[in-house]
């Protein structure tokens, strides 16, 4: 078991370094440099080449590459370009909102999909059955940055019960003031992921159900309760699975929501940073994304692999 | 024996195989045309898809012409029947012509990563080996990261425009379809009936198009068309948000971004485009579910319909 | 008594065997630790020979995990043996002056256990027939009338078969496609994995009159591996007994049922289900469990079920003794080796 889960983080490690290579590739073969966005195009070319020297851009890219993974491993996210500052302590500040968002959206979003699709699969009127999939299945295709605006548009302007922007103040959600701003966003984002989890369940406990398992558990005299541990423990790990999913799209998918509710995430941050061209922030937080998709998923996999025995053994 | 002989010919046995053929396709087709929620999901889209072909018949405006006079006109105003945008043109003539640039931008990534992927990965589920673990591990780096966060960082490189979009969301499509094909090659690839092939010696290039691609190809069809629905949403977002198609195109994503701008002026207008990208995506995953359904092979042996 | 054994006498044990397998081995790696090393390896098949002669049926027999399909999945070259040489009629498969494993499936097939996991799910019965000739360049023609003779040939009206789906066919009558499919490429050496182990009791009787008669009028030879000594004893010519990827014993038919020399044959044997009120069991039934095969025990790796293992027997892994020449009769026990150190090396009661 504790093999399981060394080797299992040691085979992310590869995939860490793959992801800050292809980041930083990325990043770096961007056309209009960040020297076009400082410099005016009529500077003259000693002017750029000091420029370039200030921000270490003439040097070989593989240089480049390690002296910011060095950086990077020292805890150094580096400096953005357009305001000079440290990255890091904005770009944390940021990741916290973020995380708010997507942490309550996935609870939110996870439990509402597991009951939906829960009650969708044991319940025995047909009709329910159809709605609750019709539910999910519009959760699954509706565009959530569209659907935040619709949001607004009904809860904000027609009817001015919320705010349409923003996050009020920072820090943890503890005011009305606060949690009213968070009211639409988190709406917004968890229908999403409780569409496509009300489906996934949905389908696993109707297959665990099919399998003989059930019924001569059920034969046996056990209890309900038991009976539904058996079928929860058979259906958990590929619905996990699909959380840990969910939750890291969450994560990386703000980007949408955040610009359609000025929410001040990492995904606003990185709108910002695309358009202000100031590479190193896009760098971050490309990263600082990406990187905590990878750790999900190695939680998800672990996780999966203490429910079921089966899958320790890769 | 000799009765079924013609002399001289083609045996009858050819002709009374062909004639009496129900193969698995044709059932599937079957079913799928006694699915009426699948049936009609597929004619809305193809209503969208010819409306949007003959866009310059459809309408009688320009999609670029505005007018400053009739900026912002609500719904059901004569002669512009779903409104104006906030240059003054006419949102029913861009959501026909903004649909072109969608559906394009929604179905082209999906049917190359179809290709591509597909093909890496049936090579790669196959194969084994090393060609699987080089195909696979670099997988796993796109895999690593979120689809829009990906989308959004190629776009940002390579830059706006319709071109780059296709290739930015083909690019992020690919992952998930190797890992698919991927996967059930390599379950069908290990199956008896597969190793009878080889034992036969036939071809690899001919078992891998008779026996697995065969067999492959029901779910992989399912998957791609549920994905062109979030093709659509992610090329549509990322003109949302400056990256995709450049104004004064009218695609659905960038009329909703634009749109978005006078939402307390006229809010139900900026809901129109979104609208349109919703019906678009929801009936793709309801024709994939019905899809699903009807090449369910084990469904159709066991009820032999 | 035992149809097709007819052959049996005529044959002289001099004459070139048609099928010879030379110390086949084959180890599956597994893999596990930290890095996904390969920690330790099964072996599936260990220094496996036999021969096959023209006319004959030769049985491999064992229990789950004797490595009896890992053989026939060698012989076919699904799978790469690591050691050990096959030769078919003289010429060595895969070596430069021999023939090509293509060439060696032209003269050899395999019929599977299941015979539901055999068929393409997708084709017809006609289409799985024709599939084998047209890959190998057979005309529509040619391929389409062989397989129309091949249905009639196992027992099937090609006017209502030629069309059908796997799942519209009983296992029997699957069975029969899967026969007629490896007949289809004309081959001399049918290799039955198991091939009646999942039918019903009646349509095994079937099949395997079926499969005699065809042995009859095609001059085929057969491996039939099983693991129902019944069945065996009334197909086969010669029988090989596996354990745990080794040969344990081999002999003419006869001589196996009558005068097993190996503990496990001879436990193996006492466990088979008879009609017969007369014959009682005698014997001690077979102890314990089969050892885990990644790693057997030392020297012979029956020992740790036998009832009759001294220190040699985990000191040395048994030649290969051969006891009765006319027979053909060879067993690798310490107990029949007159040199091993074995206590009861003079010679088992028989």
């Amino acid at each position: 078991m504790l093999e399981f889960i060394a080797r299992r983080s040691l085979q992310a490690i590869p995939v860490l370094f793959g992801v800050s290579v292809a980041v930083f590739l990325l990043v770096n073969m961007m056309p209009g440099s960040a020297i076009d966005v400082l410099l005016p195009p009529e500077a003259t070319q000693e002017l750029v080449d000091q420029v370039k020297r200030i921000y270490g851009l003439d040097r070989p890219i593989w240089q480049r590459y390690f002296s910011w993974l060095l950086l990077l491993l020292s805890g150094d996210l580096g400096t953005s370009v357009f305001s000079a500052k440290a990255i890091g302590p904005d770009l944390f500040d940021a990741l916290k909102n973020t995380l708010q968002l997507a942490v309550l959206s996935a609870a939110v979003g996870f439990s509402s999909g597991t009951l939906l699709g829960f009650f969708a699969a044991t319940s025995s009127s047909r009709a329910v059955d159809k709605v609750l999939s019709i539910f999910a299945i519009i959760g699954v295709s509706i565009p959530h940055y569209w659907l935040g605006i619709v949001l607004v548009v009904v809860f904000s302007v027609l009817l001015n019960w919320l705010p349409a922007q923003g996050m009020g103040e920072p820090g943890l959600p503890l005011s009305w003031e606060q949690i009213q701003h968070l009211i639409l966003p988190v709406m917004t984002l968890s229908l999403i992921p409780m569409g496509i989890i009300a489906r996934l369940v949905r389908a696993t406990v109707l297959e665990v159900l099919s399998r003989d398992l059930v019924p001569s558990l059920d034969a046996r005299g056990l209890h309900r309760p038991t009976v539904l541990r058996h079928v929860a423990k058979n259906a958990a790990p590929a619905i996990l699975a699909l959380m840990g999913l969910q939750f890291g799209y969450l994560l990386g998918g703000s980007i949408l929501i955040e610009t359609v509710f000025n929410w001040p995430g990492v995904g606003n941050l990185l709108n910002l940073a695309i358009f202000r061209r100031d590479i190193p922030v896009i760098q971050a937080t490309i990263l600082t994304l990406a990187l905590f998709f990878v750790l999900i998923n190695l939680a998800v996999d672990i996780l999966q692999a203490v429910i079921d025995a089966r899958m320790r053994r890769t | 024996m000799a009765t079924l002989d013609i002399p001289g010919g083609q045996p009858d046995l050819l002709r009374h195989v062909r004639r009496r053929r129900r193969g698995t396709w044709r059932r599937s087709a079957h079913r799928i045309l006694h699915d009426p929620v699948t049936l009609l999901a597929a004619a809305i889209l193809l209503a969208i898809f010819l409306a949007v072909l003959f866009a310059p018949y459809m309408t009688a405006y320009d999609p670029y012409v505005g007018s400053a006079l009739r900026r912002l006109r609500p719904i059901g105003t004569p002669g512009h029947w779903l409104g104006t945008d906030e240059i003054g043109r006419d949102i029913y003539t861009r959501l026909l012509f903004g649909g072109r640039l969608s559906l394009l931008a929604g179905v082209t990534p999906v049917a190359f990563a179809l290709l591509i992927g597909g093909s890496l990965g049936l090579v790669a589920g196959y194969g084994g080996g090393w060609v699987n673990t080089v195909i696979m591990r670099t997988m796993d780096m796109f895999y690593a990261f979120p689809s829009v966060l990906l989308a959004v960082a190629i776009c940002s490189i390579v830059g706006a425009g319709l071109t780059n979009t296709i290739i930015a969301l083909t690019i992020v499509l690919i992952s998930p379809i190797v890992r698919l094909t991927e996967s059930l090659t390599t379950q069908i690839r290990s199956l008896d009936f597969v190793l009878a092939a080889r034992a036969s010696g036939a071809s690899t290039v001919s078992i891998l198009t008779r026996h697995v691609l065969a067999n492959v190809l029901g779910p992989i069809l399912v998957y791609g068309t549920s994905l062109v629905g979030l093709s659509i949403i992610l090329a549509s977002g990322l003109t949302f948000l400056g990256l995709g198609v450049p104004p004064p195109e009218p695609e659905w994503g960038a009329m909703l971004s634009s749109l978005r701008q006078a939402i307390y002026v006229a809010p139900i207008n900026a809901a129109l485009p979104g609208a349109m990208i919703f019906i678009t995506s929801l009936c793709f995953n309801l024709v994939s579910d019905g899809l699903r359904h009807a090449l369910d092979i084990r469904a159709i042996n066991e009820t032999g319909i | 008594m035992r149809p097709g054994s007819e052959t049996t006498g005529k044959r002289s044990s001099l004459a070139l065997p048609l099928l010879e397998v030379s110390h086949l081995s084959k180890a599956f790696p597994v893999r596990g630790g930290l890095l996904g090393r390969t920690i330790a390896h099964v072996r599936a098949v260990d220094d496996v020979s036999f021969v096959l002669h023209a006319g004959e049926v030769l049985a491999v027999v064992g229990e789950s995990g004797s490595g009896k399909s890992t053989v026939a999945q060698l012989l076919m070259h699904l799978v790469s043996r690591d050691q050990g040489s096959i030769h078919l009629e003289g010429a060595s498969v895969g070596a430069k002056d021999g023939i090509t494993v293509r060439q060696l499936r032209r003269s050899m097939q395999i019929v599977f256990q299941d015979s539901y996991a055999a068929l393409n799910p997708r084709l017809t019965v006609f289409e799985t027939l024709v599939y084998g000739p047209r890959s190998n360049g057979a005309s529509r023609h040619t391929s389409a009338m062989r397989a129309e003779k091949l249905l009639d040939e196992v027992g099937l009206d090609p006017a209502r078969f030629a069309a059908r789906y796997p799942h519209e066919l009983s296992g029997g009558q699957r069975q029969r496609v899967n026969i007629a499919r490896a007949l289809s490429l004309d081959p001399r050496i049918i290799i039955l994995d198991e091939a009646v182990s999942a039918l019903d009791k009646s349509v095994e009787a079937q099949i395997l009159n079926l499969l005699v008669t065809l042995k009859r009028e095609l001059d085929l030879q057969y491996i039939f591996i099983s693991h129902d000594l019944n069945v065996v004893e009334y197909i086969s010519d010669r029988v090989m007994v596996m354990y745990l990827g080794t040969v344990v014993e081999q002999a003419a038919t006869d001589a196996i049922f009558s005068r097993p020399r190996h503990p496990y044959t001879r436990a193996l044997l006492t466990s088979k289900p008879t009609i017969d009120p007369r014959r009682r069991t005698t014997e001690l039934p077979i102890q314990g469990e089969m050892p885990n095969p990644m790693s057997p025990p030392s020297g012979c790796r029956f020992r740790t079920r036998c009832p009759f293992a001294d220190d040699v027997c985990a000191a040395q892994v048994p030649r290969t003794i051969t006891v009765d020449q006319a027979a053909n009769h060879q067993v690798a026990c310490h107990m029949a080796d007159p040199l091993s150190s074995h206590s009861r090396a003079a010679g088992m009661p028989a």
